[in-house]
């Protein structure tokens, strides 16, 4: 190995330094306060576990996404975990074995094996903040979720939010009633959500689908817009009794959030299949101007199910490091106090004094002019006493 | 507030057809586009702007929303992969096929083959597909020459009229995909821009 390389990263992997980190630290506090503030208990789930046990109710692309190595002690594979939701849902059913609503959060690293293109990844270590609402059908937990969900964007520094909303249930009816061939399937699927208006009608034309139900896959994907959409889905397809059902959950979602926040508009996108592939339900997705990835996802799901026991859930998962990229730039903020390096008992309680109170007092070691430290005052004995100066 | 929009169009042959195809919708570029050597052209439409690509690196700026739009072949959205972005639109225009093609007469039997393609992605699929191992070989042109030469012994490539296959003394075997021009969105802009993008795709649908 030549020198240099020997500080190479792999791909993916970066160091987070000064200011930054202090900032993430800043917000992951101020985040998790929130969430507590809200009633959600905070988990730290394991990073490692074994292979069996991470990818038992997940799908194919996160078990691709999982990074695997053997286990010396035991000789079994493990996994590092790369999504922190369906081990929430484990630790929910089979270790906490809650019966009633449970509210969760965590915020934790986890890793990916490879940069997905076609997700802009940037990086295979997001730190993973979550909150997830456990054991509860009601729309009144989706609410919670999407308030808190803007909440924390605006802790983060959003200023306007746009958030898409969604229900994979219009989707999963279509499909229960057209009782379309599985090799077609993942066709219908891809066109479906690339929005792809002409794959649509060519894909649904050629596998014969029953009337009803075929004029309904046709317009799914031109489906999005804002509320105007709804009126006209309540026109076009709420003649399956099933889809008027969900069409009428997302319109009093749309009610319920528009009473409480302001400043927010609304998309509604009824053909948007994303999201990890265990979502059953109304899912979310937020943005804001000037970043290009989505901020926040989440949706309801029920991995619960899998583990032997109903639990209904709700929640929004974020990037730490991407929900920084909101936070405004400042100029390096010098606050903090420089000290010389005495044996003084009155300096040292001064000093003492001054950390009590949320001061930075770092101090001056001899013999070298510190670059390194960020401080815009400096203690000095004048008249027998310390005191404060500006530099 | 109209938010400003950027389209990003492919160089080649499709970009004479795509700039006839806005300037229906009213898409017309201040300056001429062709013998100019910019590559970011304002337009008649104030919030429009138009930036001129390889058709390859056109994907790549919607889905990173470096443009929010764009206009580029199926191939390439088939090679590169069009998971991150919308592709509502098929304006049916420079269509073509994809197909494997080989000398005049000559059908390989054998379930190994050596296959020159620029299309790696594409290829890698469609032989798996048919239970075929091939060996890949990646050119980035002239791939009729590739059989001539003993390079290979089949090529998947752009088949539009067939003639310089014809001129090659070689012949197109099976249809992989028929070809057309597509809109693609990033999807984030859908959202966020939603005000300006939708009417434009419907303008544009209606144009067709």
């Amino acid at each position: 190995m030549k020198n240099y390389e020997k500080n190479l990263l792999p791909d993916g992997i970066k160091e987070i330094l000064p200011p930054q980190s202090i900032n993430i630290e800043n917000l992951r506090k101020k985040l998790l306060n929130l969430y507590y503030k809200y009633g959600y208990n905070l988990i730290i789930p394991p990073h490692i576990e074994f292979l069996e046990t991470l990818l038992n109710v997940v799908g194919y692309d996160l078990e691709l996404q999982t990074v695997k190595l053997i286990d010396m002690l035991s000789g079994k594979l493990i996994g590092l975990s790369a999504d922190s939701t369906p081990q929430i849902a484990r630790i929910d059913s089979n270790v906490l074995k809650n019966k009633g609503p449970y509210r969760v959060c965590y915020c934790t690293n986890v890793f990916r094996a490879f940069l997905d293109e076609d997700q802009n990844d940037l990086e295979r270590t997001p730190i993973q903040v979550g909150i997830e609402l456990l054991g509860y059908k009601g729309l009144e937990a989706d609410i919670e979720i999407i308030i808190l969900t803007i909440k924390s964007l605006i802790v983060s520094g959003a200023k306007h939010i746009n958030l898409s909303v969604g229900h994979i249930g219009i989707y999963k009816v279509l499909v229960k009633k057209s009782k379309i061939k599985k090799k077609y399937l993942k066709q219908l699927f891809e066109a479906i959500d690339n929005k792809s208006y002409t794959d649509v009608d060519l894909l649904i034309d050629k596998i014969n689908v029953d009337f009803k139900v075929r004029k309904i896959f046709k317009l799914l994907p031109k489906l999005h817009g804002d509320f105007k959409i709804i009126q006209k889905a309540y026109k076009t397809i709420s003649y399956i009794k099933e889809i008027k059902v969900l069409l009428d959950e997302l319109k009093e979602i749309y009610k319920l959030i528009n009473k409480k926040v302001k400043n927010i508009s609304i998309y509604f996108d009824l053909s948007d299949l994303k999201g990890y592939q265990y979502h059953n339900g109304f899912i979310f997705t937020a943005y804001v101007s000037g970043v290009v990835k989505p901020l926040a996802k989440g949706g309801r799901y029920d991995i619960g199910q899998k583990y032997g026991k109903q639990s209904p859930a709700t929640g929004c998962t974020f990037d730490l490091n991407l929900l920084i990229s909101l936070h405004e730039k400042q100029e390096n903020i010098k606050e903090g106090i420089l000290a010389p390096f005495l044996e003084d008992k009155k300096l040292e309680k001064k000093i003492n004094e001054l950390r009590f109170y949320g001061e930075q007092v770092i101090h001056e070691l001899p013999g070298v002019c510190t670059k390194e430290n960020n401080c815009n005052r400096k203690l000095c004995l004048i008249k027998k006493e310390w005191q404060i100066r500006c530099l | 507030m109209i938010e400003p929009l950027v389209i990003a169009l492919s160089k080649g042959r499709i970009l004479f057809k795509s700039l006839s195809l806005l300037k229906k919708a009213g898409i017309i570029p201040i300056e001429s586009v062709e013998n100019n050597r910019k590559l970011l052209f304002n337009t008649k439409k104030k919030y429009l702007n138009l930036i001129i690509l390889r058709a390859i690196d056109v994907p790549t700026y919607v889905k990173l929303g470096a443009a929010d739009m764009g206009i580029v072949g199926k191939d390439v959205l088939l090679e590169n992969g069009s998971k991150g972005l919308y592709e509502p639109i098929d304006f049916k225009i420079s269509k073509c096929r994809l197909m494997t093609a080989g000398l005049i007469g000559f059908n390989v039997k054998n379930t190994t083959r050596k296959v020159a393609t620029k299309f790696v992605n594409i290829a890698k699929r469609y032989y798996a597909s048919k239970g075929i191992k091939a060996n890949i070989i990646k050119l980035y042109g002239a791939m009729e020459l590739a059989p001539i030469m003993n390079l290979a012994e089949e090529i998947i490539d752009i088949v539009d009229t067939g003639n310089t296959l014809k001129e090659n003394g070689m012949e197109p075997k099976t249809l992989i995909k028929n070809i057309s021009t597509r809109l693609i969105v990033n999807k984030t802009s859908m959202i966020i821009k939603y005000k300006s993008i939708n009417p434009l795709i419907e303008l544009l649908i209606s144009i067709i």
